[in-house]
């Protein structure tokens, strides 16, 4: 078993006497992740701790073998990692190939020759080579997150932390960026910070779920999903006795809790059992 | 365009012509020949090696996707700054347009109104000469003005350095801009470098208390003060007292700790995470 690319033991942060993270416990390696959270819960926090943005105020953080506490470790974290944030934007004037070639020479591609390829490289991944001389205030929303995303696969960094990487996207593209980051996660860790289950679901072995600033659960996404099963039926009215219910599209309705007996069962997804769990009281939450 | 003529370019002439080596008058008859006849189109395509083709396209992308340094970024490089320095300098100049513009404007007012009503020109000179170079830091970086702001910080490329590098291009534009101004403006002349002092002062504030807060609002609140202390200044009938005096002292401890602030926030094992 290799060595685990993230570390985080008892990791905690604060911001103006709120508490953003508490107490987190988590080991990352290989692959893709997916951690999911509703808004406030502490995922970009804790996205920005991975990507050296932040440090923790208390418990220990190491990334890539390093402390990234200690300035010459974080600059050597740096070399090896790939960030996009929630929100990122661009200073006036950039074409989508003169931002990526930007971030490229601040990320140390000093020759020229190599610079070019990986930036073409990096383009095409995103599907962007096309519009790369296009200025990207001209860009459309969805095209615009993939510029950021550009810059994040320039490297190939080991570490790849992306917040809502999908915003903007359109089902056509966020098929394609499953694709890319499946690719990614082959060799290296990547994780991903969504709202949609169905990415986690298409895209993730593993799942980490945030809420409050803690971790509820923390393993694989079928087991998260197992959990669910026997909570999931359908009615042609809203029950009352469920947790939360709406209509689907066949005009049935979907129900989440305690199913009563007799109940028509349904088959869960990931979407069901992270509403279930995060409607369970909170210490219910527990890491597989 | 085809031919049905029975005659066709034998292989090595045609060889020859796609080589260049044949001679002039075999060239046009080739030429004249190949442009009627499909045939021996299709044979100079199976000659042509795509190689040097697909390398004109690769250089022809390249020039067009490339973008052109900007006039900054050449000037920067004659004088031996790496690429990386140009590139953050030159994308500052993005985010400083409109302290630029409103350089111009707050100057050229400041030295056209007391010429026009002529009066005195420190009171004015003095509210907006240290504030010109103190926006223009507070301007060139941070979360607030910087949208790429994140993933710059958390680029190999030191945040420190992108600091220090913009904050020495808005005082080498700005400083000279500044006192040619109060060369012009009627009052006394040492004015016109005597605001030196409060602005580095000022500017040593902006960089040490960017560790903690965000530049623009550092910037923000000296302005205030400033004012404040102008207006105060003024309304008691002397704005000198302003840079003459015990006021000297008072930036000089400002200066000294400032930067020893600085020094400490960006040095040692646990700098802060903002500069570096």
């Amino acid at each position: 078993m290799t060595a685990p690319t993230v570390v985080l033991r008892g990791a905690g942060k604060s911001y103006r006497g709120t508490t953003a993270l508490a107490d987190v416990d988590l080991e990352l390696h290989r692959g893709v992740v997916g951690l999911l959270g509703p808004n406030g819960a502490g995922k970009t926090t804790l996205l920005r701790i991975l990507a050296t943005v932040l440090g923790a105020d208390t418990g220990s953080v190491r990334i890539l073998g390093r402390d990234p506490a200690e300035g010459a470790d974080r600059t050597a974290i740096r070399r090896r990692l790939g960030y996009l944030p929630q929100e990122l934007g661009y200073p006036g004037g950039f074409t989508a190939y003169g931002f990526v070639n930007y971030m490229a020479v601040l990320k140390e591609w000093d020759d020229a020759d190599a610079r070019r390829a990986e930036v073409r490289r990096v383009l095409e991944h995103v599907s962007l080579d096309g519009k790369a001389t296009k200025r990207i205030r001209a860009l459309s929303g969805g095209q615009r997150r993939r510029v950021g995303l550009a810059q994040a696969l320039l490297g190939p960094p080991e570490l790849l932390v992306l917040d809502e990487p999908t915003t903007g996207l359109d089902p056509e593209q966020r098929v394609s960026l499953r694709r890319v980051l499946a690719e990614a996660g082959r060799d290296s860790t990547v994780v991903v910070a969504t709202h949609q289950t169905e990415d986690v679901a298409a895209l993730c072995e593993r799942v980490v779920v945030i809420d409050d600033g803690r971790i509820r659960f923390d393993g694989a996404v079928r087991e998260m999903v197992a959990r669910a099963v026997g909570r999931v039926w359908l009615s042609h009215s809203p029950d009352p006795q469920a947790l939360t219910s709406w209509r689907t599209g066949t005009g049935r309705y979907r129900n989440l809790g305690t199913a009563p007996a007799g109940a028509e069962p349904a088959e869960p997804s990931l979407e069901d059992a992270y509403l279930l769990l995060r409607g369970a009281p909170h210490d219910e939450g527990v890491a597989a | 365009m085809s031919t049905t003529s029975a005659w066709h370019v034998d292989d090595d002439a045609l060889r020859a012509w796609v080589d260049g080596t044949a001679g002039p008058v075999v060239s046009i008859s080739v030429e004249q020949h190949v442009a009627r006849c499909a045939r021996c189109q299709g044979a100079v395509a199976t000659l042509v090696p795509p190689e040097p083709l697909a390398g004109a396209w690769a250089g022809t992308l390249a020039v067009v996707e490339t973008p052109h340094p900007s006039l900054l970024e050449r000037s920067l490089g004659r004088f031996g700054v790496s690429t990386a320095d140009a590139m953050v300098l030159s994308a500052a100049t993005a985010l400083r347009a409109a302290w630029l513009v409103g350089t111009i404007v707050v100057l050229g007012f400041a030295v056209a109104a007391p010429l026009l009503t002529g009066s005195d020109g420190e009171q004015l000179f003095l509210a907006v000469a240290p504030l010109i170079p103190v926006a223009g830091v507070a301007l060139s970086y941070g979360p607030g003005v910087d949208p790429s702001y994140e993933a710059v910080l958390v680029s190999p490329y030191a945040m420190l350095r992108l600091v220090l590098l913009r904050t020495a291009l808005v005082l080498s534009t700005s400083v000279p801009l500044v006192v040619v101004t109060g060369l012009l403006v009627p009052m006394p002349t040492f004015v016109a470098v005597a605001w030196l002092l409060p602005a580095a002062g000022f500017v040593a504030v902006v960089l040490t208390a960017s560790s903690w807060f965000e530049p623009e609002q550092v910037g923000t609140a000296l302005a205030l003060g400033w004012l404040a202390a102008v207006a105060w200044a003024a309304r008691g009938g002397d704005p000198l007292v302003l840079v003459t005096g015990p006021a000297v002292a008072v930036y000089l401890t400002v200066l000294v700790t400032a930067a020893v602030a600085f020094a400490v926030r960006v040095s040692g094992r646990t700098p802060s995470w903002r500069l570096r």
